[in-house]
């Protein structure tokens, strides 16, 4: 576990890939120590308000860059300093060590990836790009 | 100063509906609990596999663990005046460890479709892991398990009887069961599945080489489905009693998480149960925390999940024993399709019907699967509309459709998606029955026919594909809802409630001294938020208010055809209604 991170500073993203939609990207669950991210509260484009009521999930992202752009906008609006990301395998993984849900978000902050200040990362991302 | 947190066995033990989790506690203690258990007359006993059997291939009752001597609990039970129902599961349950099968067995994690592990949090914060129904190895011991099981009940002399169970949730409409799975001990029965159908195909051209992979995934799943219960029926046959569903309130996948942040609402509780019940799936608030079932959930529970209720729905068969003059859940409208298909959920949502009836019908409705639906049943029903979608009728549920109507009930059908021959037939019955057709367009061409009580309503909902603006098309629906109910002076409670509210309807038969009235109505009110809240009932004539019962922070203005009823947070009340037909 990252020792830097405190967990009621994280947002949550869960992802996963749809392989019946060209292994696209989407975020199956969000939350913080404050609760689940409720995107139907939350100003996003609207396909992916269309897709949120029709499937209870949030996508598609083509690529990686793109699930962490719409993450750390989210991390933003939810005021929060740190995103971890999980993806299937995190999010298996952490289920298995956990055992008790109160473990839960320690293991997923251990196998999941971390990124914090999104401010900087998103400079940095967006320098990468350009 | 330190204290030590008390856990209340009861809840370990009797984590609620009737049912007894016998390995929970030690067998010497059984009578003792048991008798403590007031006001219920059957014990709902689920059947622990993997409590019985650590290897899938030994098997005990009685022989090493005293707890695990079925016998002697049923003969408890039994000399506590009380009746022991086994339920054996045909899936992973969401309460046991590995899902409840036997330890050695757990090897092929069960996957759902986002393929994250199939899991789900227990009571207790525990996160149980499920694994493949679908590996052979499973199934070849549940069968051994269903065979020992069988030769334990009729060599002990145990006059019990025992149902099937599948579990799951509840989410969008639709039951979720445990059983889905996408691990590789699926895909590898799935794929000789699919060899067999191949050559199978090759014989019988009647298999079309189009069909979609993931129809064939469901009949695969329904398939291996079939078979353990087969394995239950051909073994237990002279105690079984049928299959159920039982969904469990917080047992979506995604709950684990969120249960790490943030207790569930009373309103997601009571809303989750209601939805259930209405869909003919047993509701189990199992992994509720004993700390959020207090106050007004157990309030809730008592009302809706009473001991009648869940002792009715384990009834035997062959028993007609529902009495009458109880207070069951009431269904005045009841949807007769496949309501477990997608497609037909998204007819029903096209329609504006499932949106109307919830609105103007709120939890006085029901689903009924059409593969079990028998009509004569309904005759003595108090049921009063019924909602036939066109997609999933065949000749012998339209014929049934027709005999309702002919026997005074009302019908609805949807003549969307209805096959060419069924038209034929349906336009044949007019001619042969002389009917007069009353015909009226409306947003799409509605034929109506009455005969005595009996009326029967067609229309084609297709046609409301044609209407142009989509902010119009669900106000235009509402109104083409409203004009139908309109035309069938059809008098109903009209209840304007502050959002947050909850509220469920019953009925019961009348006794002698009722018998100005055909039915007896009680609606239950919850307010499960932590403010206040008010709700108006606007009663036609038809109904007579009767009495108040179970107030709980709630006071009450009662003025002709109107009560206004005032709520305390968490508070609830419920209202008897004599109805005059």
């Amino acid at each position: 576990m990252n020792a830097e991170v405190k967990t009621q500073d994280v947002l949550f993203v869960l992802y996963s890939f749809d392989s019946n939609k060209e292994m696209m990207r989407f975020i199956d669950l969000a939350y913080s120590t404050k609760g689940v991210l409720d995107f139907s509260h939350v100003e996003i484009e609207e396909d992916l308000t269309e897709v949120y009521e029709q499937e209870g999930r949030v996508g598609p992202f083509e690529t990686e860059e793109e699930l962490l752009q719409f993450s750390y906008e989210l991390c933003e609006k939810a005021k929060l300093e740190s995103i971890c990301l999980c993806d299937v395998d995190a999010v298996n993984q952490s289920l298995k060590d956990a055992g008790n849900v109160n473990k839960l978000n320690d293991h997923l902050l251990e196998h999941g990836d971390i990124l914090t200040d999104p401010d900087r990362k998103k400079k940095g991302l967006f320098s990468n790009i350009f | 100063m330190l204290t030590t947190p008390v856990i209340k066995d009861e809840d370990t033990v009797f984590p609620g509906e009737n049912w007894f989790l016998y390995w929970k506690t030690s067998a010497s203690l059984w009578k003792s609990k048991i008798e403590s258990l007031r006001g219920v007359n059957k014990i709902i006993i689920p059947v622990n596999w993997g409590f019985h059997s650590d290897t899938g291939d030994n098997v005990d009752f009685a022989g090493e663990k005293p707890e695990t001597d079925l016998k002697k609990l049923v003969h408890i039970c039994e000399d506590l005046g009380k009746e022991a129902i086994l339920i054996l599961p045909i899936s992973p349950v969401p309460y046991l460890p590995n899902g409840g099968i036997p330890f050695l067995l757990a090897r092929t994690e069960s996957l759902n479709s986002t393929m994250v592990f199939g899991s789900a949090l227990d009571a207790d914060g525990v996160i149980n892991q499920f694994y493949s129904f679908f590996d052979p190895r499973v199934y070849k011991a549940f069968t051994k398990f269903t065979r020992e099981l069988s030769h334990y009940i009729s060599q002990s002399g145990m006059n019990v009887s025992l149902w099937a169970y599948e579990s799951g949730y509840f989410n969008n409409g639709l039951f979720h069961s445990y059983l889905h799975d996408r691990s590789s001990a699926f895909d590898q029965g799935f794929t000789r599945f699919l060899q067999a159908k191949k050559a199978e195909d090759e014989e019988n051209s009647e298999v079309s080489s189009g069909q979609k992979e993931d129809s064939l995934r469901k009949e695969y799943e329904s398939m291996i489905r079939e078979l353990y219960l087969e394995s239950v029926k051909n073994d237990l046959g002279f105690c079984y009693q049928g299959m159920k569903k039982i969904g469990y309130v917080l047992g979506r996948p995604h709950d684990i998480f969120i249960s790490s942040v943030e207790n569930a609402a009373d309103s997601r509780i009571i809303d989750e149960v209601l939805m259930m019940s209405r869909y003919d799936i047993i509701p189990s608030t199992m992994l509720v925390p004993a700390r959020l079932k207090k106050g007004l959930i157990n309030i809730f529970r008592d009302t809706v999940l009473s001991s009648t209720y869940i002792e009715e729905t384990f009834e035997d068969k062959t028993i007609q024993n529902k009495s009458e003059f109880v207070f069951h859940p009431s269904s005045t409208f009841s949807f007769v399709c496949q309501k477990e298909d997608k497609e037909t959920l998204k007819d029903l949502t096209d329609s504006g019907v499932i949106n109307f009836v919830d609105e103007y019908l709120k939890y006085d409705y029901d689903f009924n699967d059409l593969s079990e639906f028998s009509w004569e049943d309904e005759l003595e029903s108090s049921r009063y509309f019924y909602y036939f979608t066109g997609r999933d009728l065949d000749l012998r549920s339209l014929s049934a459709a027709l005999k309702m109507f002919m026997n005074g009930l009302n019908v609805f059908i949807d003549k969307k998606n209805l096959d060419d021959k069924l038209l034929r037939r349906l336009e044949s019955f007019y001619i042969e029955n002389d009917l007069e057709i009353e015909r009226i367009r409306y947003l799409c061409l509605i034929e109506t026919i009455s005969m005595g009580e009996g009326r029967l309503f067609i229309f084609d909902s297709s046609e409301f594909e044609d209407l142009q603006k989509d902010g119009q098309k669900s106000d235009k629906k509402r109104q083409f809802w409203n004009k139908v109910f309109d035309s069938l002076d059809f008098k109903y409670p009209e209840i304007m409630a502050e959002e947050g509210l909850r509220y469920t309807w019953f009925d019961r038969g009348v006794a002698s001294s009722e018998l100005k009235f055909e039915r007896v109505k009680r609606v239950s009110f919850f307010n499960p938020t932590s403010y206040k809240k008010k709700v108006k009932v606007r009663y036609p004539s038809q109904f007579i208010f009767q009495k108040s019962i179970d107030e709980k922070n709630v006071s009450m203005n009662n003025t002709t055809h109107e009560i206004e009823l005032y709520f305390l947070p968490k508070g609830s009340v419920s209202l008897d209604f004599g109805v005059i037909l």
